[in-house]
């Protein structure tokens, strides 16, 4: 009986840690990918854009593999 | 961080003249801060508050046309509670609720119970124009639930 509540506990912990990293991966993402949107609406106009756009194209294509990377984790995480 | 101006591009969203109200609850403040930001941008009074401070009498008093609401389900119960709790109070049970969310798994199982409950889902990591057409959606009247896929 031991052994069976611990096992549970065992994945019961498991389970709470999967949602856990995961809610903290997308809810990094979140401030990433919002932060970079309300950025590139605010760029000034005197500043060197194409130089800030390819930073900001740098930066979003990055964020965009992290967020793809995140969804190949969801797949991944065992059934509860 | 002090509020900022809202932007002179910004079309108010309400018909009758006031700046709609929204209550983001949640526990990080670096997503309160954003959803300030974007949602007093998009021309929104926005008020904030941590699930630490979950009276309903504040929420009551506050007064909220819609209240978007961080959701984490296997550990943080405070939200499920609530959110039951929202939907249970008279005087709160009608305020349209958006529920941002990284719990993919858990909201696929519960999307029937959600939409009975009249609360539309955003996953996070969302686009920001996502969610403002969501909550706009919402505010909207008589607009049913919707789940956004991210």
């Amino acid at each position: 009986m031991d052994e069976f509540r611990s096992q549970a506990e065992v994945e019961t912990c498991q389970t709470h840690e999967w949602a856990e990293l995961l809610h903290e991966l997308r809810s990094r993402l979140t401030v990433v990918v919002g932060r970079l949107q309300l950025l590139r609406r605010h760029l000034p106009s005197d500043m060197d854009r194409a130089r800030v756009e390819g930073d900001l194209e740098a930066l979003e294509g990055a964020v965009a593999r992290l967020v793809a990377a995140v969804e190949r984790i969801e797949q991944l995480r065992p059934p509860d | 961080m002090p509020p900022r101006p809202i932007s002179s591009s910004v079309s108010l969203p309400s018909l009758d003249g006031h700046r709609q109200h929204i209550l983001a609850i949640n526990n990080d403040p670096a997503i309160l801060a954003l959803f300030r930001d974007l949602l007093e941008e998009a021309g929104y009074q926005v008020s904030l508050q941590n699930y630490s401070d979950r009276e309903l009498a504040k929420i009551r008093a506050l007064k909220p046309d819609l209240i978007v609401l961080d959701y984490m389900w296997a550990t943080e119960d405070d939200s499920w509670s609530l959110l039951q709790m929202l939907r249970m109070d008279p005087a709160t049970a009608a305020i349209p609720i958006v529920l941002c969310t990284g719990a993919v798994r858990e909201v696929a199982a519960l999307q029937p119970h959600l939409m009975d409950m009249g609360i539309s889902v955003v996953i996070k990591p969302f686009n920001i124009d996502h969610l403002v057409d969501v909550i706009r959606e919402r505010l909207a009247p008589q607009v049913p639930p919707i789940v956004v896929s991210p």
